[in-house]
């Protein structure tokens, strides 16, 4: 069943390049062929969990760090479940954050064990910082291509890698603290392997390197370490991933926002 | 030492098994100094004018199997001042059972259904630390057995509450409070003693789309106490002398609280409401506290603004048999998280009195100040009227400057 999956994928890569000879097609439309071909390769992981040691750095060099486990579970119509434990630093080790995300939306708590509590998050910005790191909640977001517009700028090498540069703008109605984002993904696996941040003003705003892609399940390619660099603050984070595993057979109700108050 | 009654034999018992039996075991906690300064001499004489807490409170967790787990987590204050705030605990000190659908725990926890910012109205089923903080959030541990059932919709909890628990005042030379002192020797009870009693409660609560609402029912003795001069007291109820000094008596009744408390988010706006009516030994009355917190849209040098607006209604007015001063309050709040390195965050309120008598101004702040350490600053400021209940704390405005060591 493996090969046959293989094969249609390669069937499909290949469809996708015939498809996106810049001949006949429109750079839009390359664009976007390019974005679902990532996205589909990247879903369909079912569940996953995995842990994050998060080192951010500011300009003047001092550090901090804090570490993390993460499950997500795949639902139905682009819906995803996830959890994020927080294991250090000390004051907030114990917090819970819950997401129930879906196209357009969705719900949140968080779980503070000092308060003893499971609290609503309002709809925070988008653009706001994830736990006072360089990486927005936009940027975690797996986006949804129809959301988006794509355009194909043009194919180049990236540190010796073959990648297509495709630009993905938001609709205002997603409130995106960007003007636009460049995205670099490889020829070979459609993996995102640099992508530059541009402002509202259409200043270069933040750099994301993804490295040390690794292979699990011969399915999912996942970096194992994406670094983000604020051109304009200096402040540097990075993300470390380990223990990632697929399948485990995580259910809903490990998610269910009932149960948070339960979990270590 | 204000202690619980053999809780530090169990507990010195429990410390020692949890540290010789499992050497690889999960051990964390928290060592802290906190530190209270006052602006002005005190009113009322004996008070000191600063004091100082140290409280440890280390935390160990096991899993037993994949269904048992036992949670340890003792704490230990002692005040530089007040005997009355030296005090041994056990916030958890717990083994619970778990299954698919349902959990059961026994042993001593605090449970909190609370949904509002500043008034925590409906939390019945602990008794509130008064001497920990003023505010009255935190709790002291409650021995019970909680059942919890998760059929596919919604959740019930069942509480059995075989132990009453005394609020927590401080003493003679403890600031932050009445005068005349409070009697926590000889509190009054409705019916039966603090041993002889069975509290009961339930909750349902359930999470649907925007909003998580929850219903409760509260059989057993009030957490809160009416504080009664000891001269008013029918003599033959009195200890122990009836010549002795005028005190306040802590009273507590036999109370039926029903309740409910709700959230709702939609878009910035998170809504939050508690609500009771509570039958006891006085006339029954109906309270509530609820408001919203609104997210600003454009964080401000990406730091994360939080508005509150709240209001507290209480039916029984400012009257002798009010346990609480929040009977038509408003509360306004802000919330900023700079989201920066050290994890800083300040939340500053104003609470007023509609009818004039109490304003109150809080800022509490914190930030880390290396990977495991946090220093937190926090101020009141107390602008009480002549005829306010609490005329008796109007020189207690404080800095509290506390330092947190985590491991």
């Amino acid at each position: 069943l493996n090969s046959t999956l293989e094969w249609m994928t390669l069937c499909a890569c290949l469809a996708a390049t015939l498809h996106a000879d810049p001949a006949d097609t429109s750079p839009l439309e390359r664009g976007r062929t390019i974005a679902e071909t990532a996205r589909n390769r990247h879903a369909g992981f079912g569940d996953s969990s995995a842990r994050l040691r998060m080192t951010l750095r500011n300009r003047r060099g001092q550090t901090s760090e804090r570490t993390l486990r993460l499950y997500a579970l795949e639902q139905e119509g682009d819906r995803v479940l996830s959890l994020h434990l927080f294991d250090t630093p000390g004051d907030v080790r114990g917090t819970v954050l819950l997401t129930h995300a879906r196209p357009g939306g969705g719900e949140q708590w968080i779980y503070l064990p000092a308060a003893g509590r499971v609290t609503r998050i309002a709809a925070r910005s988008r653009n706001a910082s994830f736990m006072g790191s360089e990486f927005a909640y936009e940027d975690l977001d797996d986006p949804v291509p129809a959301d988006h517009t794509y355009t194909w700028l043009r194919d180049e090498t990236w540190q010796g890698i073959p990648c297509h540069v495709i630009q993905r703008e938001a609709p205002p109605g997603l409130h995106s603290g960007y003007s636009r984002q460049e995205i670099w993904l490889d020829q070979e696996h459609y993996l995102i392997r640099c992508a530059t941040y541009y402002d509202r003003r259409g200043a270069l705003l933040k750099t994301l390197t993804m490295n040390r892609y690794q292979l699990f399940q011969d399915r999912f390619w996942r970096a194992q370490e994406m670094r983000m660099e604020n051109h304009q603050t200096g402040s540097i984070t990075q993300l470390d991933w380990s223990d990632l595993e697929f399948n485990s057979g995580l259910t809903p109700a490990g998610f269910d926002p009932r149960r948070l108050p339960l979990l270590q | 030492v204000n202690t619980f009654p053999h809780l530090s034999s169990v507990l010195t018992a429990w410390l020692l098994l949890a540290a010789c039996s499992v050497s690889a075991a999960p051990l964390t906690g928290r060592v802290a100094v906190d530190t209270r300064l006052y602006f002005r001499d005190p009113a009322h004489g004996a008070q000191v004018r600063d004091h100082a807490a140290l409280v440890v409170q280390p935390r160990f967790v096991h899993a037993f199997g994949d269904h048992y787990r036992l949670t340890v987590e003792p704490m230990l204050r002692i005040d530089s001042a007040d005997h009355r705030r030296t005090l041994l605990d056990a916030p958890e000190l717990n083994v619970l059972y778990q299954e698919e659908h349902w959990h059961l725990r026994t042993g001593m926890h605090i449970v909190h259904w609370g949904a509002t910012e500043f008034v925590p109205l409906i939390d019945v089923i602990n008794q509130t630390d008064l001497v920990a903080h003023v505010d009255g959030k935190t709790k002291l541990g409650q021995p019970m057995i909680e059942f919890s059932l998760l059929p596919p919709i919604g959740k019930l909890d069942l509480y059995l509450m075989p132990y009453f628990r005394e609020r927590t005042f401080p003493g003679r030379r403890g600031r932050l409070r009445p005068e005349p002192l409070i009697d926590m020797r000889h509190p009054l009870y409705e019916s039966g003693s603090p041993s002889d009693t069975l509290d009961l409660a339930a909750r349902f609560s359930h999470s649907a789309g925007p909003a998580d609402f929850g219903l409760h029912i509260f059989q057993g003795r009030g957490r809160d106490p009416l504080l009664v001069p000891s001269d008013l007291i029918p003599e033959v109820a009195r200890e122990p002398a009836p010549d002795a000094p005028v005190m306040l008596v802590p009273f507590y009744e036999d109370i039926r609280q029903i309740g409910l408390d709700l959230q709702w988010a939609g878009g910035r706006w998170l809504w939050k409401l508690e609500a009771l009516r509570r039958e006891g030994f006085a006339d029954s009355f109906f309270a509530a506290t609820g408001g919203f917190e609104y997210a600003l849209p454009y964080p401000l040098a990406r730091s994360e603004i939080g508005i509150l607006l709240e209001y507290a209604y209480d039916e029984r007015g400012k009257t002798a048999a009010s346990t609480s001063i929040f009977d038509n309050d408003v509360f306004l709040g802000l919330r900023v998280e700079p989201q920066d390195l050290r994890g800083a965050r300040v939340l500053a309120g104003w609470m007023s009195d509609l009818d004039g008598a109490e304003h109150l101004l809080s800022i509490e702040a914190s930030r880390r100040m290396g990977e495991n350490t946090q220093l937190t600053l926090e101020t009141w400021v107390l602008l009480f009227s002549r005829d306010s209940l609490l005329h008796d704390i109007r020189r207690d405005d404080f800095i509290r400057l506390q330092w947190t060591r985590f491991f």
